[in-house]
């Protein structure tokens, strides 16, 4: 078991007039190698909950273990698990500070205290994890990049630290299509080639879902659904509507087939599923 | 972290009640004639009776009291500070003696005054902020600086920095935050080391704020010229002030009051 929690209460402003309960009573086990989609309406309490995982919050109630260390136990070393958890903020462009994109990814091995030579390697590997060319970027400034190279750098700063899981709050957020397909593809090669453990949150079901084996979702403070995507299009299609999440367009079209009559599964994910769920049941029909 | 989210001077408070309701001018001369008579006043039972005067209008504004002192927390360690200061470095009749250090009389009168003083001041001020929204305050701040406008002060400029200094202060911590625990996340520390150490690890959380408050401001200006704004003149004002009976009455008491108290003690 990689994280596990235990009845997370969490309130913002405790005791001051704009008081708010964010989370009710979240309990998660997450284990090493999972890919998890984390999906919720906006201001349902992803975000926070997300900053538990690595200790940024402390939970109002409950308990939060990373590799077994109970995290709001005093004397824990939050420095060390927030090294085992890499959290990428959303835009995390916005926090690029150095002179190159070099010293940039250098910033979280340097703070490790690794010698030179060490860092040189890990910037090398980091670069190309996200796919960017070493000689020609280190020498760059981060701010003279597009939107989606900056978030790459950004990603490749956390990278550097060598997290043993990774979480990413709305990684394609104000991307264009083809820069947020690059990301979520970046991603998904993190995952199976390093075998990571990725923890993807998003607002938006299309791409995401397709992408993770595992979907979370959230409403209100609390995670009423889990299991996998397949599963959850397929059983709990209607409670997503409600909540306002809606469905990839695939899977709500193969919703309505259903609803007209036709026997079909429902829970695809991608336009290609479908297209052989449907060549499937035609081909049965003809037979008949 | 809990840092940033704990400020409370500065901030509004809505409630429905009659301090509220006032005409922010009104509340800001009432607020000046009140730190003018602080500062004139000599004699304790003075003190009393302005205090009093401010802990009704506490308690008149509905706003819960507690936040009114929260206020406080922050200068609580200058109070204490220029109390230690007057107990121990005033001349006259001693009443206590620790070590090298000597309390006299005069010491502790005048560093209880002192204390007092400080104490209704940030009372009235932060009655003040809390009670009035910070639209109407500048409003309040443009209208009274206007009287000056013969003499080349810019009121409406003025004003519309604060509205948008204002503004912008509650999105800049909530800014500083968000850089400060995605710095975390990078590894950055700054809970430890020594105090250059510690003013150097500010740089991760310095620079980006700068670059997003430059890019904000630009925005900001793009958006202000598109809705076409040029400056105060002509510009007419969608909250008119008007100065109501009980905006004189509550004016009228102030003053009487001050004048009082000053006068008398």
């Amino acid at each position: 078991m990689f994280i596990h929690l235990e009845n997370i209460c969490f309130t913002y402003s405790l005791g001051m007039p704009f008081e708010t309960e964010v989370l009710k009573n979240i309990n998660l086990d997450i284990d090493n190698g999972e890919f998890i989609g984390l999906i919720g309406h906006t201001g349902c309490g992803k975000t926070t909950l997300i900053q538990h995982f690595n200790g940024l919050l402390t939970p109002t109630s409950g308990k939060i273990y990373v590799e077994g260390i109970d995290l709001n136990k005093k004397g824990t070393n939050l420095r060390l698990v927030r090294q085992k958890i890499g959290l990428v903020f959303q835009y995390p462009e916005n926090q690029l500070f150095e002179e190159t994109i070099y010293q940039e990814i250098a910033f979280g091995p340097r703070k490790l205290g690794l010698s030179e030579e060490k860092i040189e390697k890990r910037v090398r590997e980091a670069l190309k994890m996200v796919d960017l060319d070493y000689n020609l970027y280190i020498e760059r400034s981060p701010f003279s990049l597009s939107g989606g190279e900056m978030r790459r750098v950004a990603l490749a700063s956390i990278l550097s630290i060598r997290p043993k899981m990774l979480i990413l709050d709305e990684p394609t957020a104000n991307l264009d299509p083809q820069g947020r397909d690059n990301i979520l593809f970046e991603i998904e090669k993190i995952h199976y080639n390093f075998g990571m453990t990725v923890v993807l949150v998003s607002h938006n079901m299309e791409k995401v879902a397709e992408t993770v084996k595992r979907l979370l979702v959230m409403h209100r403070g609390e995670i009423i659904i889990d299991g996998a995507p397949q599963e959850i299009f397929e059983k709990h299609a209607n409670d997503l509507v409600k909540m306002g999440l809606g469905l990839p367009q695939v899977t709500e079209c193969m919703h309505k087939l259903k609803a007209k009559g036709k026997d079909v599964y429902a829970g695809v994910l991608t336009v290609d599923d479908a297209e052989s769920e449907l060549l499937k049941k035609m081909k049965r029909t003809t037979k008949k | 972290m809990r840092i940033l989210r704990n400020i409370s001077f500065g901030q509004y408070i809505p409630r429905d009640s009659l301090i509220h309701s006032l005409d922010p001018r009104i509340k800001i001369l009432s607020c000046l004639a009140i730190i003018v008579a602080l500062f004139l006043i000599t004699k304790f039972s003075g003190y009393l009776i302005l205090g009093c005067f401010v802990l009704i209008s506490i308690i008149i504004s509905k706003v819960h009291p507690k936040y009114v002192f929260r206020g406080l927390r922050p200068i609580l360690f200058i109070i204490i500070f220029t109390l230690l200061i007057h107990l121990f470095m005033t001349e006259g009749e001693m009443i206590y003696q620790l070590g090298f250090l000597k309390i006299t009389r005069e010491g502790l009168v005048k560093g209880i005054l002192i204390s007092f003083r400080l104490f209704i001041l940030i009372l009235t001020t932060s009655l003040l902020t809390l009670a009035t929204s910070p639209i109407s305050l500048t409003d309040g701040i443009e209208r009274l600086l206007s009287v000056f406008k013969f003499i080349g002060i810019p009121a409406h400029e003025i004003a519309m920095m604060m509205t948008i200094a204002l503004r912008f202060i509650p999105t800049l911590l909530e800014e500083t935050e968000k850089i400060m625990k995605a710095q975390i996340s990078r590894g950055a520390d700054f809970e430890s080391g020594n105090i250059f150490n510690r003013a150097k690890n500010l740089i991760p959380i310095l620079i980006p704020l700068f670059v997003n408050a430059f890019r904000r401001a630009d925005e900001l200006a793009i958006a202000m010229e598109a809705k076409c704004y040029r400056g105060g003149e002509g510009r007419t004002h969608y909250r008119e002030l008007k100065i109501k009976k009980k905006d004189i009455s509550a004016f009228t008491l102030t003053i009487l009051v001050t004048i009082m108290v000053s006068v008398m003690f």
